[in-house]
């Protein structure tokens, strides 16, 4: 990846040749996540997108040091937070990064009250001076995220989805994060409820300059809310781009099919769309070999050299009727 | 398969040494040795003790114990029965014991299976709910409780039965005690069998339910109790646990010359070395038992059986 | 659209759909509660009239443990040789025909002189009041088998989430040593250490704890290592628990109804075993009283006097099924799933 462009004052996090595998057993290592690179500027909000087992959930996961990465490294405003952990990195990590879960309901202590859920990550660090304070940044934040200061004593049982999410989102804010990590966190939820999910966190990134990281399988909300997007198939990014340059100009055949799936609400279009087909076996792609290759602006491929000109021939010369996909 | 079998065995095997090696650290520190209430000049003491090699070092005397033991031989009893080799005074009580033991298991089976089998079948009636509570009843209380009751209201009140064993009325005076041994496990073959053939019944029923009547009926009940009888291997180990508790009282209210008696005497006088031959006993029919369960489970249950394991 | 350049002309506009609502950003879903955990269990509860009678029995017999032994006005280790064997009288009742101190039609009480007299359970055969001694007795069985459970649950619990939690070779050293005790059938283990130790209150509590606590710990650590992976577990990590407030503060809550369940199970094997060492003489010390040693005690009668042993047998029957009765009325109200038995 070139850092020619890139301001380093502006980057939030750096993620390095990631590795991440799981033993299953003796004989088989699944490698969840294989040599992935990518940075996110502050402010932006960067879309991981994937299907199930791409590694994109593994991803944040290891960010925030849930799981220990195999191998690269992770960079947060330029200090290390992959390697050996201490308390200190801990402490620095959780007051940074936050992390919103994918399921309203297993990510919700069903015994405890709302209240202390949200207050949860102040408990542990001590970070209020008197009962009052804590009880005062747990009304704020639950006005924030849309819910009332009557609903602190209650338990998760007793909300939605939509609500518990909501509380997830409380939980990880209070913490004022520069970061926080949105691991599928509307996938569970309702359309209606994911569109209203999804302002609330474009309103809070609004008011506080979050950063987010946000991992999902569904391209159209992706679309929405990104500034960046990366694309992840078998634990490796195949590309990268801004929105725009992702959506107009797709390279990799991957990511073509990706958005080629995707339903188009004028009946016009939706009419002449085809799915592509992608199948990595015989494709005859192997990722392992491709490099990273710039393209244009923030857009970059992984691919061979041959591949890579397989790919970009149309993009130079004139779309002709019928063959720009 | 083997692998799950030879870690059995190896698991019997350690379990059993340390507890043998338990038992003896016990007997060591038993006070006195079994010469000190006679009347023995210490001369006289030296040379018994030299005899029965009392005064050889402890790992020699481990390695000896343990030797005998296998062989059978248990050593003496020094206050039951004086210098009476212990391996004599087990062996017929063991038969005795173990006689008892496999009537009540009979009765059992036989019955629970039975009460099972009805409470299944007619499980929509009345009939569930009262086995339900004669089995709760069976399992909470203790069988020494029924051989009490039993043995005053059907020996002494209605002289139906001998109240005590005796070797010449035989069998009939073994009736009581394997009743009253058979309650526990009668409750929990009945409650296991009928949760079993409910779930079985329920699911066959739906293609019975199209077809005729008694030949399927049949085969139902002998596919259902074939699939009942497989968890019943998981009752049947705590199971043996409580017998071996209730016949030691059992054989006590009704003077059996079993083991579980010899327990209770040799406690009460404090003769150490029949105490804790029985304790090994006791241990060696427990392991075994067990070692013996998971063995069927791993032939029954296949996960066990081609994977080698359930994890 | 799709990467090709050609521009499709829409129909649809910016502004063709708009939100029926004004503030739809701001709504608040309708609010789902549920009935508060507790209600629903205590309903469940009591729908179970077995686990309810259960409950009463068990309520009743321990507030008569308590205030019984003042109401006759005797205490347990009075020795009266002159009062010895004598039948139950109860005031009022015997008027009925029952318990009015006759054996075989011989009014016992007339024979002695003691016509202002009143055993409501007789005496026994040294002299004492048996109702004194029958809820003394059951004071001392609750007693025992209560502390017995409650230090079990608490080396169980600890066990358990310690295996459970930390896994790896921690996890397996300790299910091995826990494979080798339990291959210890309880009889052997109880009555060593009964012989080993003097016999008393101290010494029988230890001997009940080394039975069930085994049993405890299997439960605590099937249930962590399921908990362990739950979200909000994670989510507690991400945020910088250490291992001591995840396991206390996230996953032991989440145990606790099964522990409890557990615990109510073995209260009756507890007495159980309490009673048993008290049949062979291994349990409390004269002149002190158990339901064991009462029902030893007055087995030894029983035919001649059959009150001495059914009178604590009966208590001790209704004691023994009332808390199982509980105990399943307590794990179908608090965890339905469990009922595989």
């Amino acid at each position: 990846m070139t850092d020619n462009d890139i301001n380093e004052e502006e980057v939030l996090l750096r993620v390095n040749n990631l590795k991440l595998y799981f033993r299953n057993n003796q004989k088989f290592t699944t490698k969840a996540v294989d040599g992935v690179s990518f940075i996110i500027h502050k402010g932006e909000t960067y879309g991981l997108v994937g299907e199930s087992g791409s590694g994109k959930t593994t991803i944040g996961r290891s960010i925030i040091r849930i799981y220990t990465p195999d191998g690269g490294e992770v960079y947060f405003m330029g200090n290390e937070i992959s390697g050996p952990m201490n308390k200190q990195k801990r402490k620095y990590i959780a007051n940074n990064i936050q992390m919103i879960f994918q399921d309203p309901m297993a990510s919700l202590n069903p015994r405890k009250k709302v209240s202390d859920i949200i207050a949860q990550g102040l408990d542990i660090h001590h970070q209020f001076k008197t009962k009052e304070e804590r009880t005062e940044k747990i009304y704020a934040i639950l006005e924030k995220v849309g819910l009332s200061r009557e609903q602190a004593n209650r338990y998760p049982h007793q909300f939605s989805g939509g609500q518990r999410q909501r509380i997830g989102i409380a939980r990880a804010v209070i913490m004022n994060p520069k970061l926080i990590i949105a691991d599928e966190a509307i996938s569970a939820l309702d359309v209606s409820i994911q569109a209203q999910i999804v302002n609330l966190l474009k309103k809070i990134q609004e008011e506080l300059s979050t950063t987010y990281l946000f991992i999902a399988h569904d391209l159209t909300m992706v679309k929405y809310i990104s500034d960046r997007i990366g694309v992840l198939h078998l634990g490796h990014l195949v590309e990268t781009g801004t929105t725009e340059e992702i959506f107009g100009n797709p390279i990799h055949p991957y990511t073509k099919a990706l958005l080629s799936a995707i339903p188009h609400p004028n009946p016009r279009i939706e009419k002449s769309r085809t799915i592509i087909d992608y199948d990595y076996e015989s494709s005859g792609i192997d990722y392992g070999k491709g490099v990273s290759h710039f393209i244009d602006g923030q857009h970059y491929v992984l691919a061979t050299e041959d591949e890579l000109t397989e790919w970009t021939k149309y993009y130079y010369g004139t779309c002709k009727e019928g063959e720009c996909k | 398969m083997v692998k799950y079998i030879t870690q059995r065995l190896v698991m019997a095997v350690i379990t059993l040494i340390i507890i043998v090696f338990i038992l003896f650290a016990l007997l060591e520190y038993m006070p006195g040795s079994p010469f000190n209430d006679e009347k023995l000049s210490d001369d006289q003491r030296a040379v018994l003790n030299q005899k029965y090699g009392l005064n050889q070092p402890t790992c020699i005397r481990f390695k000896n114990y343990i030797v005998n033991l296998f062989k059978g031989d248990f050593g003496d009893s020094y206050v039951i029965q004086k210098n009476m080799a212990i391996s004599e005074m087990l062996k017929t009580r063991f038969r005795i014991s173990i006689k008892i033991g496999l009537q009540a298991m009979a009765i059992g089976v036989f019955f629970g299976l039975f009460l099972g089998i009805i409470a299944a079948i007619w499980h929509n009636t009345i009939i569930d709910p009262i086995t339900s509570f004669l089995s709760m009843l069976g399992a909470s209380i203790p069988s020494y409780v029924f051989g009490l009751g039993l043995m005053y209201f059907l020996g002494y009140k209605l002289h139906l039965f001998p109240i005590l064993y005796s070797e010449k009325e035989g069998f009939q005076s073994t009736i009581l005690p394997s009743v009253a041994l058979s309650m526990l496990p009668i409750a929990n073959i009945a409650r296991f069998s009928r949760n079993e053939m409910v779930e079985v019944l329920q699911s066959e029923y739906i293609i019975l339910a199209q077809s005729k009547g008694v030949e399927k009926w049949a085969i139902i009940l002998k596919h259902a109790l074939r699939n009942a009888l497989i968890p019943i291997l998981t009752v049947v180990a705590p199971m043996i646990v409580g017998m071996m508790l209730g016949s030691t009282v059992i054989e006590n209210i009704f003077s059996i010359p079993g083991i579980g008696n010899l327990f209770i005497t040799a406690i009460q006088v404090n003769d150490y070395n029949v105490i804790i031959s029985i304790a090994f006993v006791y241990s060696v029919m427990y392991i075994g038992i067990m070692l013996l369960v998971d063995l069927l489970y791993g032939i029954i249950d296949p996960r066990i059986r081609i994977a080698g394991g359930v994890k | 659209m799709m990467g090709c350049p050609e521009i499709v002309e829409d129909i649809f506009k910016e502004d063709s759909f708009l939100l029926a609502e004004k503030n739809a950003g701001k709504i608040i879903d309708r609010e789902y509660s549920d009935k508060t955990m507790w209600k629903e269990i205590i309903y469940r509860f009591t729908k179970n009239k077995g686990a309810v009678i259960g409950m009463a029995a068990i309520l009743i017999i321990i507030v008569f443990a308590i205030i019984g032994p003042y109401m006759s006005g005797y205490s347990y280790d009075a020795v009266d040789m002159s009062r010895q064997n004598l039948v139950p009288r109860i005031p009022g009742i015997e008027k009925l025909g029952v318990f009015d101190g006759t054996i075989k039609g011989i009014d016992q009480y007339a024979m002695k002189g003691l016509d202002h007299t009143y055993y409501y359970f007789g005496t026994d055969n040294m002299g004492r009041d048996l109702w004194t001694r029958v809820f003394t007795g059951t004071r001392i069985s609750l007693f025992v088998a209560g502390v017995a459970v409650i230090i079990d649950m608490v080396i169980g619990v600890v066990f358990g989430m310690i295996s459970g939690y930390f896994g790896g070779i921690v996890d397996l050293v300790m299910q091995r040593i826990i494979e080798i005790i339990s291959g210890i059938p309880n009889l052997v283990v109880v009555t060593l250490l009964m012989i080993v130790l003097k016999p008393g209150l101290l010494t029988i509590i230890l001997a009940l704890m080394f039975t069930n606590w085994i049993g405890m710990s299997r439960l605590v650590r099937a249930q962590v290592l399921r908990l362990k992976e739950q979200e909000y577990v994670i989510a507690a990590k991400s945020l910088g628990a250490s291992d001591l407030y995840i396991v206390f503060r996230e996953i032991l809550p989440n145990t606790l109804s099964s522990v409890i369940i557990m615990a109510m199970m073995s209260i009756p094997g507890a007495i159980f075993m309490e009673s048993f060492l008290s049949f062979i003489g291994l349990g409390i010390p004269e002149p002190m009283a158990s339901l064991g040693t009462l029902i030893s005690n007055g087995y030894k009668s029983m035919m001649i006097y059959p009150h001495m042993v059914a009178i604590p047998v009966t208590l001790f029957a209704i004691l023994m099924i009332s808390f199982n009765l509980v105990a399943d009325g307590l794990r179908d109200a608090l965890d339905p799933k469990m009922k595989a038995g």
